[in-house]
């Protein structure tokens, strides 16, 4: 049976910065070998850039001085990290040509099921990026859009866009293979992710502070799912 | 000892803001201060459920939320509310002196 679908515009996540000509972007798939609500996981906890990509947008400042918020609302997680007075990680030398030390920002916009949003940029520090003066720095969006194959296997559709230098495709391909470098090893972890929830299924949970945004993803998926099995199965949510 | 001289000046009052966490440090104890309707409180920072700073949580109303397993607590007098906590936390004087908010190092006595 051809079942009909309605499309409301206003509900489409907002991903412009692929296609809008004040930035510059390319964009990827993956397909990863584990669970897709593992990418969603990685992507809202961003402490793990200091320990899986150090050669590329990690530094040990992301774990160890991070502010950390976390706002919420039904149907959306915000992670707002801000990085102050440390030294920028390799790729933001290479592409921003940091000098000094950096003011470097990670804001982190979940939209279920599995959409997530990253602004992340840095700034000379002093220069006013806190407050919102971010145009001595480098602005850039990270874009997933996260679907499941099978219960052991996602589609991971990606896409970098950087606000400088916009026309130059040389600058574009220079930041696509950094950010491309570090997601092959998030797909490394991934996978060996999954070997280990095969051995041991529903393995006990040690949540720590940096899990405050997959936890409140996680209930918002959670609430999701049972709203619509009670739609599919009202019978059986009574 | 005299309660009065185990104040600590903890930070300005003009950098508090209503309805935000604003964690700090008795010694090695980590407590947060927050501002409700002008009045501002200290309760201990750690959740008593697992460890997990409470001021990275969600203030909702006059209540602290846990950003991990969502026990809730009473911002005013430390209270645990809900579960997976079951044990209060703890809260301490408040003195705020022009623009200089000071905490009570020793923890009130219910």
């Amino acid at each position: 049976m051809q079942r009909g679908c309605t499309v409301i515009p206003a509900k489409i996540t907002d991903f412009h910065w692929l296609d809008d000509s004040n930035w510059g972007a390319k964009t990827s798939y993956l397909h990863v070998k584990a669970n897709w609500q593992l990418v969603v996981d990685n992507l809202l906890d961003l402490t793990h850039l200091a320990f899986v990509h150090e050669t590329t947008i990690g530094n040990a400042a992301l774990a160890e001085r991070a502010t950390v918020k976390v706002t919420r609302s039904p149907n959306n997680v915000v992670v707002t990290r801000w990085i102050i007075d440390q030294q920028p990680p390799p790729t933001f030398k290479k592409v921003g040509g940091f000098k000094g030390n950096v003011d470097r920002w990670q804001i982190i916009d979940f939209a279920p099921p599995a959409f997530l949003r990253l602004d992340v940029g840095a700034c000379p520090t002093g220069t006013g990026a806190p407050e919102g003066h971010r145009g001595d720095g480098i602005n850039m969006r990270n874009l997933n859009a996260i679907t499941p194959e099978t219960e052991k296997t996602s589609h991971y559709f990606w896409g970098q866009a950087h606000d400088f230098d916009v026309k130059n495709v040389e600058t574009t391909e220079k930041i696509f293979h950094e950010i491309e470098k570090a997601f092959h090893e998030d797909v490394e972890v991934f996978s060996a992710q999954q070997r280990n929830l095969d051995l041991i299924p529903d393995p006990p949970q040690l949540d720590i502070n940096a899990d405050a945004g997959v936890t409140q993803a996680r209930r918002i998926l959670a609430s999701m799912h049972e709203k619509e099995q009670s739609t599919l199965h009202p019978a059986a949510a009574q | 000892m005299a309660e009065g001289d185990q104040w600590i000046r903890i930070v300005s009052l003009s950098q508090l803001r209503e309805d935000e966490a604003f964690p700090a440090k008795i010694g090695d104890t980590p407590i947060a201060l927050y501002k409700l309707n002008g009045q501002v409180y200290a309760i201990d920072d750690i959740c008593t459920h697992e460890y997990a700073q409470l001021s990275q949580g969600f203030v909702e109303g006059a209540t602290i939320e846990c950003p991990l397993h969502q026990a809730t607590f009473d911002i005013a007098t430390g209270k645990c509310l809900s579960a997976p906590a079951t044990i209060d936390l703890n809260r301490y004087a408040v003195r705020v002196d022009g623009n200089d908010v000071f905490v009570n190092a020793v923890p009130l006595k219910e």
